[in-house]
Order: structure tokens, then sequence, then C-alpha cells
């Protein structure tokens, strides 16, 4: 298989960790409950009067995209792909509850009209005036690998130059509490984040290089084995891999990986949100950017589905 | 790139009943289907809908689903429709299989139903994570005989099912699948029921696509898929093509968050952009299956938009969303369906209503049913709530 032409230009955040503050700089975050979004001045990215009315989600969404797209010198990209799990579950929230408590009249559809998901990557949309390429993956855990897999096919083919591409998740006591009873967020601190990176098919520039995205529901080993091969790589080329797995609570679920390697977690930094490998993969650019991995692998984990994306670094060594 | 993407399979299921041949034998009939709730504990017990006539315990019979299972509405439809797609396309279970879902709604029925009892209880906490509308994807792809390898939700408003169907269109280009199932799924909820009448876009009688005096549009709900695969891949199986995802292309109108631009701007390049992957000339296409809601909105910025791109040249233009109502994630899915309908019966459904032309529009809709229609391509548009505009081409395998 030939090199993949699919590289990050910059990236961007804003989560439990100082807005916008390199991977580097991250600090482990609280243990255990809600753990919101350390939010920045947003002044300086949305006027006042817009920024009133806008929701976390889509503020942080805008904020984060104007910060990658300045980092990279593009002004608008060819397409903006998202990937949510839970989209705009405030504004959802907040109509919904109306209506279950109230009931089906006098119903102000201000809420509906910004409870899709797809309300982030419109808004960022209109926000630039971008007419491009734009499609949004609701797809619980694995939401943002399959936006970065639409992201990566289109840009392999030749089908785009380059893509925003952002992963967003706005956390709410309701919901939290909700999926905290459901035990999807096993006992660890919930948090939020939007995140965007500036893919693109040409190098120039770049900070690291996305290698492949393989997700597999049904035949985990085979699939990476199958990937690694097709990059001629054997395990000893990775090395550093970095997983979805928390303080060993899912440490079954990675024991299929190989002892000795250097593996590193992400969520200690990110918290539990649904999006939250996106921070994973924040952590992986800069460690590929400032040398500190050659090849990198991101292993994600959710409902009996693997997600490995495979990194490299640009650095001459 | 007409012949490349191949349709070899499809099922169906909305208010015009369930399967391939009842659609066709409903877009055929006077009786249109499109009526008020009777399966949505609603209040606005006036307000015209197409609800897929089944009661949730009717569908886990019909899809056979395994009634411990609590499952949303929409993974309900989705088994029925994919079940049938995977069916027909006979495909071998061997093959590499992915499952592609446009829906928004996800488990939203479930939710809205038990929050007031979420809140005050711990009873029902195995039913929270119905919520995520993976759930409700990865419910049906369970459901199928075939191991689906990859899984994924596509939740673009309005054009979800588009662009499922788009995305499942590259993931076979890109030959890491065999087969893709791709299409969407949505029932109606009180949420988004209750959401677009505070918009006040709901026609209180049977919506009127394009007609000058339209009031609004009319919610649906249904769920279809189509099954894709290469040529060579149909070919080498020797599976009957059904007919040619040929184009495809998906645009932001990036105007309003829930209004159309007025010159319908991302609706003209979706169009133009399905038509430049197709490599067609506006003058290709026999027959549009319009977005074509029925609000003041959606049918003058899209006629505007078709009046830039075919002129005076306009081919036959209809919305069936007169006989299903518009059935949001899922109207991709289920307009592409019954577009392969059209090209395997060589007819063009009504436009249904259609009285008196728009002022401002240079066309008029098919306002009767046209039969021995030759069919080589139909343009099959699907346009979103934030502007999200995907239009595909659908093309007769005898060219």
């Amino acid at each position: 298989m030939s090199k993949s032409n699919v590289y990050i230009l910059s990236a961007s955040q804003i989560s439990a960790q100082e807005p916008f503050c390199a991977a580097s700089d991250f600090l482990p975050i609280g243990s255990r409950g809600m753990v919101p979004c350390k939010e920045p001045d947003y002044k300086s990215f949305i006027s006042p009067m817009v920024l009133r009315r806008m929701s976390s989600v889509l503020r942080r969404s805008i904020a984060v995209t104007k910060d990658v797209l300045k980092k990279a010198g593009i002004e608008c990209p060819d397409a903006i792909i998202t990937g949510t799990g839970l989209g705009c579950i405030s504004d959802t929230e907040s109509f919904l509850l109306k209506m279950v408590k109230e009931g089906e009249t006098m119903l102000n559809p201000s809420k509906f009209i910004t409870s899709t998901p797809n309300t982030i990557g419109s808004q960022i949309a209109i926000h630039l005036g971008c007419n491009g390429f734009n499609s949004t993956h609701l797809h619980d855990g694995l939401a943002f690998e399959n936006a970065m897999l639409e992201s990566f096919l289109l840009l392999s083919r030749g089908e785009l130059s380059n893509v925003l591409l952002c992963a967003a998740d706005q956390l709410t006591e309701t919901m939290y509490s909700l999926l905290d009873r459901a035990g999807i967020w096993k006992d660890l601190p919930s948090s939020e984040a939007s995140v965007a990176f500036m893919l693109s098919s040409n190098s120039h520039n770049a900070v690291a290089r996305i290698d492949d995205v393989v997700i597999s529901r049904n035949n985990h080993l085979r699939e990476l084995e199958r990937m690694l091969l097709q990059h001629n790589l054997s395990w000893e080329d990775i090395d550093t891999i970095i997983t979805s797995d928390f303080g060993g609570m899912e440490s079954n679920e990675f024991a299929f990986l190989p002892q000795g390697k250097r593996i590193l977690t992400y969520k200690q930094y990110s918290g539990q949100f649904l999006t939250a490998s996106a921070i994973g993969t924040y952590i992986a650019c800069g460690m590929l950017e400032s040398n500190k991995a050659q090849k990198m692998l991101l292993v994600n984990y959710c409902r009996n589905t693997y997600s490995f994306t495979l990194f490299s670094s640009l650095c001459t060594n | 790139m007409y012949g490349q993407i191949a349709i070899t399979g499809a099922g169906i299921i909305s208010a015009l009943g369930v399967g391939l041949g009842q659609t066709y034998d409903g877009l055929l009939s006077d009786n249109c289907p499109i009526g008020v709730p009777k399966h949505l504990a609603t209040i606005h017990t006036n307000l015209p809908c197409g609800e897929v006539d089944f009661s949730n315990s009717q569908l886990y019979r019909l899809g056979a689903v395994d009634t411990s299972m609590v499952l949303p509405r929409s993974s309900l439809l989705g088994i029925v429709a994919a079940r049938q797609a995977e069916e027909s396309a006979g495909f071998d279970s061997s093959c590499r299989i992915a499952f592609i879902n446009g829906t928004t709604v996800g488990g939203m029925d479930i939710t809205e139903g038990y929050l007031l009892k979420y809140l005050e209880t711990d009873e029902y906490n195995n039913l929270i994570p119905l919520h995520l509308a993976g759930y409700s994807t990865d419910a049906i792809a369970d459901s199928l005989s075939s191991s689906v390898a990859f899984s994924d939700t596509i939740s673009t408003a309005c054009s979800a099912a588009a662009n499922a169907i788009a995305f499942g269109a590259e993931l076979i280009l890109s030959g890491r699948f065999d087969v893709v199932i791709a299409g969407g799924v949505e029932c109606i909820t009180k949420f988004h029921f209750n959401g677009f009448n505070s918009l006040m876009i709901l026609d209180n009688q049977p919506c009127r696509p394009f007609d000058a005096n339209r009031r609004g549009l009319n919610l649906g709900e249904g769920a279809a898929y189509l099954v894709l695969e290469s040529r060579e891949h149909a070919q080498s199986r020797k599976a009957p093509i059904k007919a040619y995802l040929s184009g495809w292309g998906n645009s932001c109108d990036a105007y309003h968050q829930t209004a159309s631009s007025p010159d319908g701007r991302g609706a003209l390049m979706a169009m133009q952009k399905a038509l430049a992957k197709a490599v067609l000339r506006a003058s290709d296409i026999d027959y549009i299956n319009a977005h074509g809601t029925g609000t003041q909105n959606n049918d003058l910025s899209e006629g505007v938009a078709l009046m830039e791109l075919f002129g005076e040249k306009m081919p036959y233009v209809g919305s069936t969303k007169c006989f299903t109502g518009h059935a949001t994630s899922a109207a991709g899915a289920l307009e592409a369906v019954i577009s392969l309908l059209c090209i395997e019966n060589s007819f063009i459904p009504a436009n249904l209503r259609f009285e008196q032309k728009e002022p401002a529009l240079s066309f008029s809709p098919v306002s009767k049913t046209l039969t021995g229609v030759e069919l080589r391509h139909i343009m099959s548009n699907s346009f979103g709530f934030g502007g999200n505009d995907t239009s595909l081409i659908i093309s007769s395998p005898q060219l």
C-alpha cells in the first residue's frame, strides 16, 4: 500500500484543560463527577450579539475552528466533517424537558431549531460562509473515528484537498446524571470538549500524518493485523500506543495489545465523553510534532467495536 | 461515474406500506395515506402526518424481533426495511459488510416517554442509553443475518439518509467493503412533531408541494435502505443490478439554521456536484424527485435552484412527500427507493393535490401519474436544517 497522503496541519481544543493549551501542558482532571470545560474569552472569535444566543457547544466549536484555520493559514476549508456523540444536547434537553413537564402547547421553537446534531457543523459553515461538503456523524463513542474515516477516505481519493474535522460534545446536568445512572461513565469524571483538526492532502507545514483509520465491530484482531501488514509494519515499528482505557477499568478490552510497549491513556486529561478520543488524537499530534513519538497507534473501544488510528511523525530522525 | 456503484437490493417501510410491491401500488393509487396521527400519543390530533400504520407491538411481530428487547420505534422500522434489503440482494455472508444509517431521532421516542420517570426513579435506568442514536443504528445492524463489520450513524437532519447513501458509495469506492447497506430511518416523535409545529410549518391539511397555495409540510416516518456494491462484485456473484447510483453531491447552503437561501445556492451546488460526479449534463436528467416539502420557503428556494440549473428544459419534477409525508432523516432513502421503482416500472408518481402554479417558478410539477415513460437518470434531492443539501442521481441499468 502506498503511503497515505492525509496530514494534520493544526489542532485546537477547548476542554477541561486550559483552552488552546498544548498537550504537553495537560494536567490530570478530577477523579469523579462533572468536570466542565475551561472557557476562553469568546469575544475575539464571535460577535457579542451572536454569542449571547449561542449554546456552549456551538461557541466552543466555532472558536476551535477559527483557531485551527488561523494556525493552518486557511480561510475556508473544502469540507466540514463533525463527529458528536450527543449533538446539541443542552438545547435538545431544554425543549424536551419543557415539553414533557408543561405539555405540547406554548413551545418556543428557538431551542428546537438548534437541537439537531448537525447544528454544530452548519453553524461553523454559516460562520465561515463555507458552501463545501458538510457532514455529521452521530455514533456514540465512535462518532469521532467515523468522522475521521470519512475525512480520510475523501482526502485519500483526492475528492477534497482539505477538511476541517471537528469533534464536539457537551455536558449537561440532566444528561450527565442519566448516563451516569445508566453506567455509561463507569464512575469516572465526566467532561466535554470541542476539538478541531485541519486535515490536508498536502504535507506542507504539517505536524503529523494519519496513515490509516480502521474501525471493526466483528473481528478487530484480524483487521488490526491486516492494517499493519498493509503498511509493512510489525509491532516493533510502533513505539507508542494510546488507548481509551482509564486506570485499568477496561483492561480486559485492551488485553490483546502487546506487552512491553509504551502504552499511554488520555482520559485522565479529557474525562469521559463520547468523543473524548479527539483529545487522545490531540495528545498524539503533540507528541508526533515534538518528536516524542514516531509511530503511534490510537485504540478506542465502544460496545464491541474497536477503532485503530495509525499516525506517523514527520520529524526526520 | 455511471456503472460503478450498483444497487442490488432495496427495502422500504413507510405510510405507503411495507416492501417494494405495496409502495409501488400505493404510488399508483389515488388513496393518499396521509391522515391524522393514530399511533403517536400527541394532543395535536388534527395535524395530518404520514404514519406507518403499525403499532410498535405490530412492528415487533413484522420484524420478528425478540419482544424481551426494548427498542425505539426507529430501530423497529429500520429492522423491517434493512432485512428486506439484505434478503433482496442475496449476498453471501462471507462478504465484508458495512451498515450506514441516517437518523436524527434515534431513541427519542423512548426518552420522551420515560424522561419524567427517569427523573423520579432508577427503575428504568436500562432504557436510558437507548437515547443514543448509535444504539438504534446498531440494533438494526445486529438484526441482519450477516455480520456487519462497520456501522455508522449520519445525522444531517433531513438529508441524513441521502448522505448515508453517499458515504456508502465512498466506502465501496475505497475497496474496504464488498457490500454496503445504506439508507435511513425516522419515526415521528412528539419532540420533532412539536418542534416543527412550533416553527409553524406544518400544514393542517395534506401537503401541496410546489402549489402556489401551499401551507407547509406533513411529517412522515419510515425506513429504507439500498444495497450498494461495485459492479464487478455484483457481476461476479451474478446478482441482478436494479440500477446504478451514478452521482452524489453534498453542499452546505451556509445561509440560515432553518431557512433556505432565496437563490437556493446550496441546493444548486449539491445538484451540480452530483451531475459532475455522474459525468452527466442537466439535459440527461429525466425526472427530479424533489425535496418538495410543501413549505413556502423550501419549494421556492429549490424551485429557483432548479430553474437556474435546468433553464427552459425542465425535466419532470415532483415530490412524493404528498404520499409519505416528510420522513425527515429517512426521506432521502425513501425517495431513493421510490426512484428505483420509477426506473424499474417506467412511471412518475403524481405530485398530488397540485392545483395552481407558483407564480415565481417557471414550471409546474407532474400533477397526474405518468406511465410508460422511459427513465434514464433520476435526480433525488434532500435538503436539511442547517443547509445540509444533498443530491443523488439514480440511473437505469440498461443504457
